[in-house]
């Protein structure tokens, strides 16, 4: 009697999503004409506390999917703890580190979409490590989409110091 | 996907095959759920079955949900209550969530009062039936109003606070229930600690006549959570349930006791469904004015307590 529930929570994922983008679809938005070489690394330990402490943001997976941009800079893909699942998105990173662009890969929650708006997405734009992005302090909450907001200023802060720990170049 | 594997790989082919009736029903409807569950959306939903948290619907969003609490078991006899909840919610700013619902119950007793005395719960006590009869019944109980404002919010402040305030009108009786409630986010949002503190005064009445007041609620919850898969959450409550026979909270108090047990939340995109089961400790101590008989082994046995308490919390938002 026990196993369809059991199956019922290992069934658990996602019950509904909507994909704005691939990750595809976003490199070639966010990277116009650009090739891309795929350069994953895993974190290590070390790695892991830094970020964690120079960001104050928790490190969620030790696997970092990056690429490098033909013409320049950085494409991120990552996801952030939403109300009920996870949040996916792409970060554009460029040849400083600053921020590019951002585009939400999927959502998956009732509310809080209004995070795809570029007019909020757009405060993000030039901003690198030593900016402290917080939400409130230097980027805006939309109300209703409070949590959204808050996690993926937490997750653009954690790979803009991710850049500075394991993808900027020595002597930068 | 995994949902749409486990319907095909493990459910069909038990509905096609042998089995006894029962199993198949079961499957059948386990099979039903996760075909409709993708089509069911989800928000703030509650983590816990009886501790509230700050979220409130936002803006211009609705819910309903369904309640039903299951309550049994006394120190002696036959004692079941069954409470069934039917609210809707709107959000009215997104800090300020307005509910109405309305509460019909059922209920068994046979001699699970103080000395055998056959007594119905709380909901029931404008019945007053012969000691040793067996008394069974189902009421609507009351029509309800509550609004929830959020003065802090967990994800923007060091803590989220709000107030709850709850009007309650019904057969024999009227209640406010008044709350404070806190919420404390760790982890990114997953670990979610919830504490609420209620005060609760009631005019009802027992008897044919007037409303008089009779007693005050001093309610004490508390709330552990962590999300430890997408959507799922599972954690613990201790819920403290104080009565005092006056307007008052510092004399004539009548009662002391204390739940507790673990809660599962499941929350889709626009549904969820919240379990609790709480089981009375053997904490509760006679007071000034706790009715005889009442306290047995430890256990507070009287019209408001029980040694279990269940509840299942479904809802959908739009």
């Amino acid at each position: 009697m026990f196993l369809p529930l059991a199956g019922l929570v290992l069934a658990g994922g996602p019950a509904y999503a909507t994909v704005y983008l691939t990750v595809a679809q976003a490199q070639q938005l966010m990277f116009p004409g650009a090739t891309f070489q795929q350069e994953f690394k895993t974190l290590d330990h070390n790695q892991i506390k830094e970020i964690e402490h120079l960001s104050g943001v928790h490190v969620l997976s030790n696997q970092l999917r990056a690429w490098r941009a033909s013409t320049g800079g950085w494409f991120l893909v990552d996801e952030v703890v939403g109300k009920h699942d996870f949040i996916p998105f792409a970060l554009a990173l460029d040849n400083k580190g600053k921020v590019k662009g951002i585009e939400i890969l999927e959502y998956r929650e009732a509310y809080g979409s209004q995070i795809r708006d570029p007019l909020w997405q757009r405060q993000f734009a030039g901003n690198g490590p030593d900016a402290k992005l917080r939400l409130g302090r230097n980027i805006r909450n939309i109300s209703g989409a409070t949590l959204s907001c808050k996690h993926i200023t937490d997750g653009v802060e954690r790979l803009l110091v991710t850049y500075e720990v394991v993808l900027k170049p020595a002597g930068d | 996907m995994l949902r749409t594997n486990y319907a095909v790989s493990f459910l069909i082919p038990r509905l096609a095959g042998s089995g006894n009736w029962q199993r198949r029903c079961l499957h059948a409807a386990v099979l039903l759920l996760l075909l409709w569950a993708p089509m069911l959306a989800h928000a703030d939903e509650p983590l816990f079955g009886f501790t509230y948290t700050t979220d409130t619907l936002p803006q211009g969003k609705y819910e309903v949900e369904q309640w039903s609490t299951t309550r049994f078991t006394k120190s002696q006899g036959n004692f079941w209550l069954q409470e069934n909840r039917t609210e809707f919610s709107y959000g009215l700013s997104n800090r300020f969530q307005l509910s109405l619902y309305q509460d019909y119950d059922s209920t068994a007793a046979y001699h699970n009062g103080p000395f055998g005395a056959t007594t119905p719960g709380e909901p029931f006590s404008f019945d007053s039936p012969d000691p040793n009869a067996h008394y069974r019944g189902t009421a609507y109980i009351s029509t309800d109003i509550e609004a929830i404002y959020r003065i802090l919010s967990p994800y923007e402040h060091f803590m989220g606070i709000g107030v709850y305030s709850e009007a309650r009108a019904g057969r024999d009786f009227f209640e406010t229930e008044n709350r404070l409630l806190f919420q404390k986010n760790f982890r990114q949002d997953r670990v979610v600690l919830a504490a609420n503190f209620t005060y609760a005064p009631e005019l009802r009445n027992n008897r044919p006549g007037p409303l008089t007041l009779n007693e005050t609620d001093m309610n004490a919850d508390y709330g552990a959570s962590y999300r430890f898969i997408p959507n799922w959450s599972a954690g613990f409550e201790l819920v403290n349930e104080r009565e005092f026979d006056s307007w008052t909270f510092w004399n004539k108090e009548i009662n002391d006791a204390y739940f507790t047990g673990p809660s599962l939340h499941y929350a889709g995109r626009h549904f969820f469904a919240t379990g609790t089961f709480l089981e009375q400790m053997p904490w509760a101590t006679t007071h000034e004015s706790t009715n005889p008989g009442t306290i047995v082994g430890g256990r507070d046995y009287d019209n408001d307590f029980e040694k279990y308490r269940a509840r299942l919390k479904v809802g959908w938002y739009f």
